[in-house]
Order: structure tokens, then C-alpha cells, then sequence
């Protein structure tokens, strides 16, 4: 395990949230761009080739914008989970004299 | 009046409309490239040291390089569709234009046609004048004859059908650039390791001492193959079973399948399981699905509703797991075969055993043969494998957005692992002989098939074992088409060859999800069926067709049935059921020889043979009918 950590927790939290917002736009476009289809009416057609184009794509589209809100979400939490660290690590600090008081 | 000429291509309207979106979407993500390579620096400037700092790091780096591609790629196919689209409008107008010189030029010219080839002093006034009008009226049009019409006709018709065939390969490279292996399903996913999707599970299974901790790094790619590689560790994750999970995770889900259930009386519990596990296994990636299939290969390899990306990843996992097994049966007959002979003929060692030792021997290598393939193959489609029960099913072809039809298959006697990759590379056949796209085949072999016509064929015994298993397994195909290809409008066909037809029939008992069900070579309807009525299929207005090649043999048990013995009604006479013709030769073309009848009795579907030519037109809803 690293045994070193340099982390600003707040600025964390703020690149996570902005991260995690890019995933709309992705999902959105995922959304309109998996809806694309025209009806074939006659054997000259693009019909089923954008079909598949835009069923790759939205495909492409919905990962990424799971992997923004995954990875915006992750590194948020991960800097107000640094915070609670350091909360607690100053918790058990504090208490530390108490004991060899009682003993 | 209708018009004289059709418009060729697709509407220009439709057209310009998906290429907006397009161009509008390729800018919006350009704009988001642009904002996610500007996080990346503050990501870095906020987690200077850290492991998890420099995963997150790594995971924003590759998903902003892979943004950058996507504007560009769908520009390509905006642009593709703009110019495509020019060309229909141009084609429109020159359509318009034909038709109503057609409406001028045409009463015109039939008009100096009607004169004839000779024109008496009598008539040469009025010929003159309805030349002259004729000529008149090339001048306004632009277009002297009817015969320069059609030819305009024919180039628009080119010359449109040019530039779809350019849009669409256009299109093809751009949706190429970025798909991955399963159907209609981007390869990006699988680029990214799968920490960042399904990290808590994975984590877990670190923890557990399932999974070693560089997996927390891998790609499902690279999974796969570590456990090619390890097969151990493949062996821990098929041992494992899924845990109560965290709430509302997938493995929770999995674990809640094998829980008791309370529900309301006349609930059909594995309808309900199915369609909520193809939902939850859609609403993952197909990395995703795959990881969750390596990670709990016993419970998904054969999961109803699991999606097949899920069932396959599974399955390879079993089938590494197998033929490490496999492989440990073999050396072990080997060694008893060289003991044996190492004790030389006498008569402590009857050749009879020997005998019965190489028989095993070469059964047990052609297994390890078919598992020895399938773990080197791995692009290959395995929705369903169990080595213990001998069930295996492979997709040949993809379903995906162009899929029109979906066959499943169950072949007949003798058919076993050993031998079932046979009956594949013949199935895929079809696939190649279907326009691309629109076809995929499913090898299904729910379990153990008979390994004789006599007793073991003529035996209700399997068919009743496997008809309900297809029944549920043609409920899986289904939901998961429909989920492949958007709302499906797929055909669905299931087929059985031989006692596979018997099979389909018992299957149809428990209620078969098909649009067609073919009988090929089969023994009969199902035991204890005697007409279609019997059958409770979920599509009533199921087709069902029958091919048997002339004095096949089988012909002598079509119909026989008493108690557990019998396959039921003749497929060829049943009420209901349309015959097909098979052809009467065994090989075609080249038609040499004349078809001797006992030649086309196996009929075994083979490339070449007239029956088998029938099939993929069958498969496509174009058999051609005996009655």
C-alpha cells in the first residue's frame, strides 16, 4: 500500500463534480442519436447501415458518459472520503492521552 | 395520375434530418472534449500523489483521448449523409422533370407512331404537324424521344444508387472505427479498465482472494485471458457463488434468484426472472455484462435473460475450467493405457478391456478437442455450456440492428460435445449464405442427445428431458433479439434435425417462442402428439414446415408412437404443417449421377445437398411448398 497521499480535498470534489457533468451530454446525445432510423422504401437505401451506425454509437455514447458520472462520483467521493479520514485520524489523536491517563 | 417514374433512394427529408443531429451532436461532444481536457490538468493539480488519484487520472486521460474521436466520427457521418442527400434532391428534381416531359413527349410520339411507316398525301398534313409538335416539344423539354427518357431514368437511378452505396460505406468505417466485438456494441468499454465500472465488485472479489490484486487494472479483455491462462483462478470464480452483495447491486440480484419468491397465484415466476434480468444486464455495458459473466460463470453462463455478451463471457470461463478437467481425464486414460501395455499380452489383460479403454480414450480426446477450440477461440459465441449435462448452444453470425431472422437449431443422434462444432460449422453455412447481416443461427444442444437409432432413439426419453429446456431457451432468444435490434421485428425459427425434430416438438408442448418451426428428417410431432392442437404455442400464428428426403428411413418410424416409445404424428401428413421438398439428390450441383434414394436418407444437412439448399430459404420464409 503507498504510505504517502498529497490530496486537495476540495478542489477533488470540484473536478469530480465537473466531471460527472459531462456525462449528460453524452447520455443525451446516446439518447437521440440510438433513436435515428428512416423507414427503407426502396431497395436504394442507407436504412439498415445508419441503423447500425447509430446503434454502435449510442452504444459508444451511453459508455461514455457511465464512465464521466462513474469516474466524476468516484473522485468526489474519494476526496470527502480523505476528508473523513483525516477527521477521524485527528478523532483518534485526540483520545490517545485520555488512555494513558486511565492506564 | 400516378407518375411514369418512381423516385429512387431514401427520403431527402429523413435524410437531412439525421445528418442535423448528427452534425448538432458531433458539436455539442466537441464542445465536451474540449471541457474534459481542461479537467484533466485540475484533476492532477488536485491529486498529486495517491494510487487512487493516479487511476482516476489514467481512466480521465484515456476517456478524453477517446472523446476526441467522436465528434470527427460522427461528422463523417453527417457529412456522408449531407452528400448523400444532395443527390437525392438533385435526383428528385431530375425525376420531376422526367415525368412531365414523359406526360408531353410521350401522347406526342405516340401520336407520329400512329401514322405508320407510310404516309399518304392524304395524312402527310397532319404528319407534318404532329412532327413538328413533337419537335417542338423536345426543344421546350430538353428531351427528344421517350427512349432518351428512360435512359435519363436509368442514370438517376445509377447515379443514386452510386452515392447510397458511397453513404453507406462511409458510414461502415465510421461505425467500424469504434465497434467492438458483440453486435452493434462499441468497443470502447472494453478499453477501459474495469475498476472504473465495476470496481466495488471487483475490489471485492481482490479482497476475497478470488481475484489478484492487478486485476483491480484490467481490462475485461485482458481478464479473459489471464484466465485463459490461469485456469485455477477461473476454477475459484465457477466455485464461487454469488453473495448477498451490496443492496441493489448486480450480485444481490444474482443472489436473489436462487431465494424463495412469494408471488400471486398464477404468476409465471421464470417469465418475470427472465425480463427482470435481461433489464438489469441491459441497463450494464457489454464490459460490463461480460465482467459480471467471468465473475459468476456458474450462475450466468446459462442464465435466462442474462444478455448473450454476459452468457458467453461466462461460458468461457466454464469451458477453460472444463477442459482443464478434460485434459486431467485424458492423461489419466493415457496412463492407464500405457500401463496396460507396458504389462504385455497375457492373460491377466483381456483385449476386450483395452478395447474399451481406447474407445474412452478417443471419446474423451474428441472432448478435449471441442474444449481445446473453444478456449482458443474465444471470439466464438457460446450462450450455453454445461460439460456435466453435455449442453452447449453458439451463435454463428451476430444479431444485431440488421438482423432480420434468427434460427435455432437441434441437431439429432449422435451428436455430443465431442462432435457438436461439426454440426456449427455446418449451421454457420447458412449465416454465409444469407445476405449479410440479416441472418444469425443458434446450435442448440440443451444436453445429452441419444447416441444410437436403436434403443436410444426411438426413446421419448431426451426429447422430454430437452423440449422444455428449448421452450425456455426460445423465450431467451427472444427477449434477447428484441434487445439487440431495438424493439424486434426479427423472424424467429427453430428447427430440429432428426431427433432433434422431436425435440422441437416436445418443445412446442411447453409452449415454443417461435414465428416458424421447421421439421427436418424428424422423427415426428413430439410423443403423445397427434395433431397441432396439443401444442401450446406463444405465437398462434406460428408456420410450421416439414422436409423429408425420399425413402429416408426414417420415414418407417414418422408416426409410430406407443407410450415412451414413438415420436407422435407424421410431421410430413399432420394437418397444419406445410412440406417442404427436399430435392432428390444428394449432392447439387454438379448433378451427374442420378439421385439414388438410400443416398439421401442420412440427410444429415450437408453443404451441397439439394435439402440443405432449402433450408436457408426456409430459414428466410421462402421454402417452396410440396402441398
Amino acid at each position: 500500500m503507498p504510505t504517502e497521499y498529497q490530496v486537495d480535498v476540495r478542489a477533488t470534489r470540484a473536478t469530480g463534480a465537473s466531471l460527472a457533468r459531462l456525462a449528460e451530454p453524452a447520455d443525451s446525445a446516446a439518447g437521440e442519436i440510438g433513436g435515428l432510423q428512416i423507414s427503407s422504401g426502396s431497395g436504394v437505401s442507407v436504412a439498415d447501415e445508419l441503423a447500425a451506425f447509430a446503434s454502435v454509437w449510442a452504444d459508444d455514447l451511453r459508455a461514455v458518459g457511465a464512465s464521466f458520472e462513474y469516474l466524476g462520483t468516484a473522485v468526489a467521493a474519494a476526496g470527502t472520503a480523505y476528508e473523513g479520514t483525516d477527521a477521524a485520524a485527528a478523532a483518534a489523536y485526540a483520545r490517545l492521552p485520555l488512555r494513558r491517563t486511565a492506564i | 395520375m400516378a407518375a411514369r417514374y418512381a423516385y429512387v433512394g431514401d427520403d431527402p427529408a429523413a435524410i437531412a434530418a439525421a445528418a442535423t443531429v448528427l452534425e448538432h451532436r458531433a458539436s455539442d461532444l466537441a464542445a465536451n472534449a474540449s471541457s474534459a481536457s481542461g479537467e484533466l490538468p485540475r484533476l492532477r493539480e488536485a491529486w498529486t500523489v495517491g494510487s487512487a488519484g493516479d487511476r482516476a487520472y489514467a481512466v480521465a486521460t484515456r476517456l478524453s483521448a477517446h472523446l476526441d474521436t467522436i465528434a470527427p466520427g460522427l461528422r463523417a457521418g453527417s457529412d456522408a449523409l449531407a452528400e448523400y442527400r444532395e443527390e437525392l434532391v438533385l435526383g428528385r428534381a431530375r425525376v420531376d422533370q422526367l415525368n412531365s416531359a414523359h406526360r408531353v413527349i410521350a401522347p406526342l410520339e405516340s401520336l407520329v407512331r400512329s401514322f405508320g411507316d407510310w404516309i399518304d398525301d392524304s395524312r402527310s398534313a397532319a404528319y407534318d404537324r404532329a412532327v413538328t409538335e413533337l419537335r417542338v416539344a423536345a426543344s421546350t423539354t430538353g428531351y427528344g424521344s421517350l427512349w432518351e427518357i428512360e435512359g435519363n431514368y436509368r442514370a438517376v437511378t445509377q447515379r443514386i444508387t452510386s452515392a447510397c452505396e458511397v453513404c453507406q460505406a462511409a458510414l461502415r468505417r465510421s461505425r467500424t472505427a469504434v465497434q467492438g466485438r458483440a453486435p452493434g456494441r462499441s468497443s470502447f468499454a472494453g478499453m477501459l479498465p474495469m475498476g472504473l465500472q465495476t470496481g466495488p465488485l471487483i475490489d471485492g472479489f481482490i479482497s476475497r482472494g478470488l481475484l489478484p490484486p492487478e486485476a483491480a487494472s484490467m481490462t475485461a479483455d485482458e481478464l479473459l485471458t489471464y484466465l485463459k491462462d490461469h485456469p485455477d483462478v477461473a476454477r475459484t470464480l465457477v466455485d464461487n457463488n454469488p453473495g448477498r452483495g451490496q443492496p441493489g447491486s448486480v450480485e444481490a440480484f444474482l443472489h436473489s434468484l436462487g431465494q424463495p419468491t412469494v408471488s400471486a397465484p398464477g404468476t409465471d415466476i421464470a417469465a418475470l426472472q427472465r425480463e427482470q434480468t435481461s433489464a438489469l444486464f441491459h441497463t450494464l455495458t457489454p464490459q460490463e455484462q461480460a465482467v459480471v459473466g467471468m465473475l459468476f460463470p456458474s450462475e450466468v453462463g446459462n442464465l435466462s435473460g442474462a444478455s448473450f455478451v454476459a452468457r458467453d463471457a461466462a461460458n468461457y470461463v466454464n469451458a477453460v475450467v472444463a477442459r482443464d478437467d478434460q485434459a486431467g481425464v485424458v492423461a489419466d486414460l493415457e496412463k492407464k493405457m500405457a500401463d496396460l501395455r507396458s504389462m504385455g499380452p497375457f492373460p491377466g489383460v483381456p483385449a476386450s478391456l483395452i478395447a474399451t479403454y481406447e474407445s474412452q480414450l478417443a471419446d474423451a480426446r474428441a472432448l478435449l478437442g471441442t474444449y481445446d477450440r473453444l478456449v482458443a477461440e474465444p471470439d466464438r459465441q457460446i450462450v450455453v455450456f454445461d460439460a456435466a449435462r453435455g449442453a452447449f448452444a453458439e451463435v454463428s453470425g451476430t444479431i444485431g440492428p440488421t438482423t432480420r431472422n434468427v434460427g435455432v437449431i437441434c441437431p439429432g443422434t449422435t451428436t455430443n460435445m465431442g462432435t457438436i462444432l461439426g454440426n456449427v460449422d455446418t449451421y454457420s453455412w447458412f449465416v454465409d449464405e444469407a445476405v449479410p447481416g440479416q441472418l444469425a443461427m443458434i446450435t442448440w444442444m440443451g444436453g445429452g442427445l441419444p447416441q444410437s437409432i436403436v434403443p436410444e432413439a426411438m426413446s421419448d426419453s431426451y426429447s422430454r428431458d430437452l423440449g422444455p429446456l428449448l421452450a425456455g431457451f426460445s423465450k431467451d432468444v427472444r427477449l434477447e433479439t428484441a434487445a439487440l435490434t431495438g424493439g424486434s421485428t426479427a423472424h424467429l425459427t427453430v428447427a430440429g434435425h432428426s431427433y432433434g425434430g422431436a425435440v422441437v416438438g416436445i418443445a412446442e408442448t411447453y409452449g415454443l417462442d417461435a414465428d416458424r418451426v421447421m421439421h427436418v428428417e424428424s422423427p415426428g410431432m413430439g410423443n403423445d402428439v397427434t395433431s397441432t392442437s396439443d401444442y401450446r404455442p406463444v405465437n398462434p400464428d406460428v408456420r410450421r414446415y416439414s422436409m423429408t428426403a425420399p425413402s429416408d428411413p426414417i420415414a418407417l418410424v414418422q408416426g409410430a408412437d406407443v407410450l415412451g416409445y414413438g415420436h407422435g404424428g407424421d410431421p410430413d401428413q399432420m394437418a397444419g404443417v406445410t412440406r417442404l421438398a427436399t430435392g432428390n439428390y444428394k449432392v447439387a450441383p454438379p448433378l451427374q449421377a442420378p439421385a439414388r434414394t438410400a443416398e439421401s436418407s442420412p440427410i444429415t444437412p450437408t453443404r451441397g445437398r439439394t435439402c440443405f439448399r432449402s433450408s436457408p430459404a426456409a430459414l428466410s420464409r421462402c421454402g417452396r411448398p410440396i402441398r
